[in-house]
């Protein structure tokens, strides 16, 4: 085992390989408040990837409802049953990670899930936490709550997919930190299936190889968002790139949103997999299920949050979300709006702060109609 | 990162199983135990393991341990024995191959791994190379049968439809025919087979068409597994009352130049059992360093 610096849990902590950051990392962020769960990122997914025999089971991407949705069944629950309870003191995890926790023999601490925990794709939807007694109404933190928690591969700093496969079939790209299972020369071992702690990576019972998001890299190469993040109809999501820790630009910004305002958070950070899909996480839900899920930095990022109106960078970065297909490498605020760059500096979009308001007549005269007017 | 091969264990090990250079010796059960010796016959009955020609030969036990020497271990051990005949005639020299396993693992899901057998020969000199998957300087030839490939063979590719009889999907895309779209006959364009990704990227494992149920394999070292381009080994295997039998035979005379040249006198093999009901699969198995082949 080898030590290498894990920023999300403020210490060094041990890995099977030396630590190697790429040149810049694929992160994403995906706002929870903002998901309805209408699963058109999950549907766009499937349909360009795993449309294929053998992949009925495999969804790169998945929205599931949150405490009691899983995909794959327990997920989340089981991996941390086994790992046990860690402590956080001034920011820094006092727990052992998957790596640290591994049992005689492996190189990871996890499990591999049974045929049956991939047969109900959505079970929990929108189950909440509790019954809703009589007479309650809500407050600012429900006490009987669900959020939409939507879930691809988080291209870990630090894979257990990687780190667990004995043939090296698993790889992270040095250019943008994808990681991809080599599909010529995986061998259906599943290791990478048991290690990895989101279970993010999936067995092919007809090619009998296993399988995982792809970061869809062939519209990354082309300055193009995934495909997730183009079709979400909620503008939950901003896909970019995360400088090396110390190199952060303000002006980037995944950079701005994760490390610079801390708005948003990794999904299990004590697993330790140093995960790169950032979560900004629900503001009504009990505060000690939160930090189990993303750590000790939820309160201050809900503050953050909440103040985003009085904030014009923090709104600028914020309006990045659903806007434009270019994958936005800078952004800037100016007097009436908000304007994202790409790769190239070109202009990619530009989202004015108040969207124009109008107001049209309640009868149109011309075709004798009463309008509605909705929004 | 690669593990360190722990030669101190691997010596140990070594004596502990019969090593090549060792007298052969006979166990408790009168059966060989320190060397195969192979008997001439006519024509070997390949297709058949339960014949009995095969009891014309002296039976080997070999003793398998777990692995635990490279990363990830088999941590309980299931498969204790292993009971080898060998058979050449003129094309090839064929092994046959017993353990005892009271259940038949031949499906492949998420959570369901095949039972196996492979035997391993050095390609260089075999007391300079590592019986643990060989090395750089000194490669190993292996040749691997599985349960899943045998029952490809015997009744044709698994496919979803014979695990999960009530499925239903979409069309899958350009693919022929209809519901439920056999692999081997719905998928037969580039286009649809762009679909099943591992068998898009020629990985031998994702092979739609298997025509025997053994792969010939090369390695130099852990993790470095790889095909032959050339395939002319066969093998057949039979399970029968709580035990495999299996037959692996290569040929004698090969094109193929990656392929095992048996030296008199210096030849030996080496053996691995997986059991798929306690998930063995890759590194997580049973083995059994060198043992002497006597060959006729």
């Amino acid at each position: 085992m080898s030590k290498v610096q894990n920023i999300h849990l403020g210490r060094e902590m041990e890995y099977p390989y030396e630590g190697s950051r790429p040149e810049r990392q694929i992160a994403y962020i995906f706002d929870t408040n903002k998901c309805i769960e209408c699963q058109t990122c999950t549907v766009a997914c499937k349909t360009t990837w795993t449309a294929g025999k053998g992949q009925e089971h495999i969804f790169y991407n998945n929205v599931e409802t949150k405490p009691y949705g899983f995909f794959p069944h327990g997920w989340d629950v089981k991996l941390l049953e086994m790992l046990g309870p860690g402590e956080w003191q001034d920011g820094k995890y006092q727990g052992k990670t998957i790596f640290e926790a591994a049992p005689p023999g492996e190189r990871v601490l996890g499990y591999l899930p049974e045929e049956e925990d991939y047969t109900s794709p959505n079970l929990g939807e929108d189950v909440c936490s509790g019954d809703v007694q009589r007479g309650a109404f809500f407050q600012n933190i429900h006490n009987t709550w669900m959020f939409y928690l939507a879930r691809i591969c988080n291209h870990c700093t630090y894979p257990g997919c990687l780190s667990a496969c004995p043939r090296k079939a698993i790889y992270k790209r040095p250019e943008d930190g994808i990681v991809l299972v080599d599909q010529s020369r995986c061998r259906g071992y599943r290791e990478c299936v048991k290690a990895c702690p989101y279970k993010k990576i999936f067995y092919n019972m007809v090619t009998r190889v296993s399988e995982k998001c792809i970061g869809c890299f062939p519209l990354i190469e082309q300055g193009e968002q995934p495909q997730c993040v183009k079709t979400c109809i909620g503008k939950i999501r901003l896909q970019g790139f995360l400088s090396r820790p110390g190199e952060e630009k303000a002006d980037n910004p995944i950079d701005y949103l994760v490390r610079i305002k801390k708005i948003a958070l990794p999904l299990y950070p004590q697993f330790g997999t140093e995960p790169n899909v950032y979560y900004i996480p629900p503001l009504h839900v009990p505060r000690l299920f939160l930090q189990q899920m993303f750590g000790p930095g939820v309160e201050e990022a809900l503050k953050t949050y909440r103040s985003a109106p009085a904030d014009k960078q923090l709104l600028a970065a914020l309006l990045m979300f659903g806007n434009t297909p270019k994958i936005i490498h800078k952004f800037k605020a100016e007097k009436e709006h908000a304007i994202g760059y790409d790769g190239m500096s070109q202009e990619a979009v530009k989202v004015p702060f108040t969207e124009p308001f109008f107001a049209r007549d309640l009868f149109d005269k011309k075709h004798g109609v009463v309008r509605l007017n909705i929004t | 990162m690669r593990s360190k091969p722990m030669f101190g264990t691997l010596l140990l090990l070594t004596a502990l199983s019969g090593c090549p250079s060792g007298e052969p010796q006979t166990g408790s059960s009168g059966k060989l135990t320190g060397e195969v010796r192979a008997t001439t016959i006519g024509e070997i009955p390949l297709s058949d393991p339960l014949s009995l020609a095969w009891n014309g030969t002296p039976e080997t036990s070999v003793m398998l341990l777990p692995q635990t020497v490279a990363y990830p271990n088999l941590i309980k051990q299931s498969v204790k024995e292993l009971r080898v005949r060998a058979l050449a005639d003129a094309q090839f020299l064929a092994v046959r191959l017993e353990w005892n396993d009271p259940s038949l693992d031949e499906k492949l899901e998420v959570d369901k791994f095949t039972d196996g057998v492979a035997v391993e020969v050095p390609l260089g000199d075999p007391d300079k190379t590592n019986p643990m998957m060989g090395d750089p300087a000194n490669p190993v030839f292996i040749l691997h049968w599985k349960a899943a490939w045998q029952r490809d063979v015997d009744r044709g590719r698994a496919d979803v439809q014979d695990y999960h009889p009530g499925f239903i999907s979409d069309r899958p895309p350009f693919v022929s025919g209809g519901h439920p779209y056999p692999i081997s006959e719905a998928f037969e364009t580039d286009n649809a087979r762009r679909y099943l990704p591992g068998t898009a990227a020629g990985n031998p494992v994702s092979k739609i068409f298997r025509k025997w149920p053994v792969e010939e394999l090369q390695a130099e070292g852990f993790g470095s597994l790889a095909d032959h381009t050339y395939q002319d080994s066969q093998g057949k295997g039979v399970w029968k009352d709580g035990k495999w039998t299996v037959v692996l035979a290569l040929p004698r005379q090969s094109p193929d130049r990656a392929n095992p040249m048996f030296v008199p006198g210096k030849a030996v093999m080496g053996f691995a059992v997986w059991d798929g009901a306690n998930q063995n699969v890759g590194g997580r198995k049973h083995w059994a360093p060198f043992v002497k082949v006597v060959l006729p």
